[in-house]
């Protein structure tokens, strides 16, 4: 985990070797869900069952001429 | 016998220096900080205030858990670092108990709550000082049924969110803002008492207590995260 502290602290994760709860917990990242700070999560297709609901998905895919970047998830009249 | 408690068990943190029963100074902070950076200048203040070194303790005491992740390892390791030296020797708290603790005249039941996030708490429960259900995880939905009937206080970071989410559910009180978070002092009382009782253990062998859902509960989660 990277942490980036300012106006907003912001922490970054990467689930890539996270199988499940237990490995989950011992990241700490329970300690960061506080409301007040930002996480970006890296193969967050890992902790599927521990995501907010107010989670925002960002998906980039590889084509041919570049790549498509997918924004999901973000709430109305903040677009 | 001098005492020093330790907590960062959840957000806020603490030290604590006793000597003989009597709280000689205490250091309290919930300012949004990292326990890496509050707790062990916390714990250099109290001594310093109660004008004691760390070769004169007698006993650590800190609290071991359940709650924060990260808090309770910064926790534990710091105490480790400071008893090793002058082999002194340990005691750990479970951080449910050291909420219970100020609250040990209340005659009805008092459950201890850390937010564990996801709808969950850390919860123990306990009547006058006695625990009647160590620490465990779990829904806060589940709460009413562990605590049955009669009048319970809840305490700790997640004592606002049950009250809110399990209202006119039982006779829950909320129990006072500053007795709501852990104290080192607490956890250095709880510490006296389980070393008169001679549970004290050398620095290598303290364990934090970390409680994590049952392989059962995380299938369940697992499965439930692939039907969406």
């Amino acid at each position: 985990m990277n942490q980036y502290l300012g106006r907003v602290p912001v922490f970054h994760f990467d689930m890539y070797r996270i199988e499940g709860e237990g490995d989950l917990c011992s990241t700490g990242y329970y300690d960061y869900l506080d409301g007040r700070s930002v996480l970006f999560i890296e193969w967050s297709e890992n902790i599927a069952f521990a995501l907010p609901e107010d989670t925002i998905t960002v998906s980039i895919e590889k084509t041919p001429g570049g790549r498509r970047i997918e924004v999901a998830g973000i709430p109305e009249g903040r677009e | 016998m001098i005492t020093l408690g330790i907590d960062s068990s959840a957000v806020a943190g603490s030290a604590a220096v006793l000597r003989d029963g009597r709280l000689l100074a205490e250091i309290y902070s919930d300012v949004g900080l990292t326990h890496s950076e509050t707790l062990a200048p916390a714990v250099q203040r109290a001594l310093q205030e109660a004008e004691v070194s760390p070769r004169e303790l007698d006993l650590l005491a800190v609290s071991v858990g359940p709650g924060s992740f990260t808090g309770i390892r910064i926790g534990v390791a710091l105490a480790k670092g400071i008893a090793f030296p002058f082999d002194t020797p340990t005691a750990g708290v479970s951080s449910t108990r050291a909420l219970a603790h100020p609250l040990g005249c209340f005659p009805g039941a008092v459950a201890a709550v850390l937010d564990a996030r996801r709808g969950r708490v850390f919860c123990g429960v306990y009547r006058q000082g006695r625990e009647v259900c160590p620490p465990k995880l779990l829904e806060i939905e589940e709460l009413p049924e562990l605590l049955g009937p009669g009048p319970a206080m809840l305490v700790g970071d997640g004592a606002e969110l049950c009250y809110n989410q399990l209202k006119g559910r039982g006779e829950f009180s909320l129990a006072p803002a500053m007795l709501r978070q852990i104290r080192a002092s607490a956890v250095a009382e709880l510490g006296e008492l389980a070393a008169s009782r001679g549970e004290t253990v050398p620095a290598g062998e303290l364990r934090p207590l970390y409680i994590q859902p049952s392989q059962a509960e995380r299938t369940l989660l697992e499965k439930q995260a692939l039907k969406k």
